[in-house]
């Protein structure tokens, strides 16, 4: 429980996986100790902890930000990066 | 109980206002994206941080310019007070001027919708490859940075002496946490039906 901070919180979060699909023990969960009942309460999820409570809000303000981030994402098309390459310096 | 290294994170006042920008996002997102005072720390160097006068090798043109870049790397790896056996290199990437951009863009037969939704979604942040960085006014245009374009430099290349005339902006607390989001979602995301048998 030393190491959990925000960078955890947020690889956590930018991952698609769940605790199941992992099958991670819930006492390997860095929110374990923190937020025990959420984890166990909510089984399989560690992104759905409960809401009515600060902790659990505040995890999933992060939690719902990488998903928006993450879902709404896409590539750039390759001819633009050819583009790019050609035109690299005058776009400095 | 919270931990106390929890509560840092989570319980300070600053923490709060990070939160309530996240939960806005996209909406007002720009206007908190930089920090006023940027010479804090004045011979750091943070992740993130945009710096004028790097050196960068293109390798397409094989050709090398001191242009503006920002540092990707993580800020303790390259802390010049941090004493290591081996020194870390230092990874950054260049800016590029967004209406640079679209001009290319014209240039190269892309229609007006076609471009407009192109820069719709990177000011959106919603390519994986690119981080949009707003206007600095009298500082830096509405730019954008490659994820792909990486490039590193021995950490002593860049002189922390003159850092308070180099350095360009720095991340407010809630854009540098979209910027590593981006980072980590850009490096690694991973798809749970690649098959990597032994």
């Amino acid at each position: 429980m030393e190491n959990i901070n925000l960078a955890t919180l947020l690889m956590l979060a930018s991952t698609p996986f769940t605790a199941s699909s992992l099958n991670i023990e819930y006492d390997q969960l860095p929110f374990n100790n923190v937020f025990p009942e959420a984890v166990i309460h909510n089984g399989t999820s560690i992104s759905t902890l409960p809401r009515d409570t600060k902790m659990g809000n505040d995890l999933n303000i992060l939690f719902d930000f990488a998903d928006k981030l993450r879902e709404e994402s896409t590539e750039l098309d390759g001819e633009i990066v050819r583009m790019i390459d050609k035109n690299m310096w005058d776009l400095i | 109980m919270i931990p106390d290294d929890i509560k840092r994170y989570i319980s300070d006042e600053t923490t709060k206002e990070l939160l309530k920008h996240l939960k806005q996002f996209p909406l007002d997102i720009n206007k908190h994206f930089y920090c006023n005072k940027i010479n804090q720390d004045n011979d750091i160097i943070y992740q993130a941080d945009g710096v004028d006068s790097v050196s960068y090798y293109d390798s397409s043109t094989k050709i090398s310019k001191d242009i503006p870049c920002i540092i990707i790397s993580n800020t303790c790896d390259v802390d010049q007070g941090n004493i290591r056996d081996i020194d870390n290199h230092l990874l950054y990437t260049p800016v590029f001027r967004l209406s640079q951009f679209i001009e290319m863009l014209k240039k190269n037969g892309l229609s007006e919708p076609q471009i407009e939704s192109k820069v719709s979604s990177i000011r959106k942040q919603k390519i994986t490859s690119i981080f949009y960085l707003p206007e600095i006014q009298g500082k830096i245009e509405e730019s954008i940075i490659f994820f792909d374009r990486i490039i590193n430099c021995e950490n002593k290349i860049i002189p922390r002496s003159n850092l308070n005339k180099t350095r360009l902006f720095r991340l407010s607390n809630t854009a540098y946490i979209m910027f590593i989001y981006k980072l980590f979602i850009h490096f690694c995301r991973s798809t749970i039906d690649t098959t990597r048998e032994i």
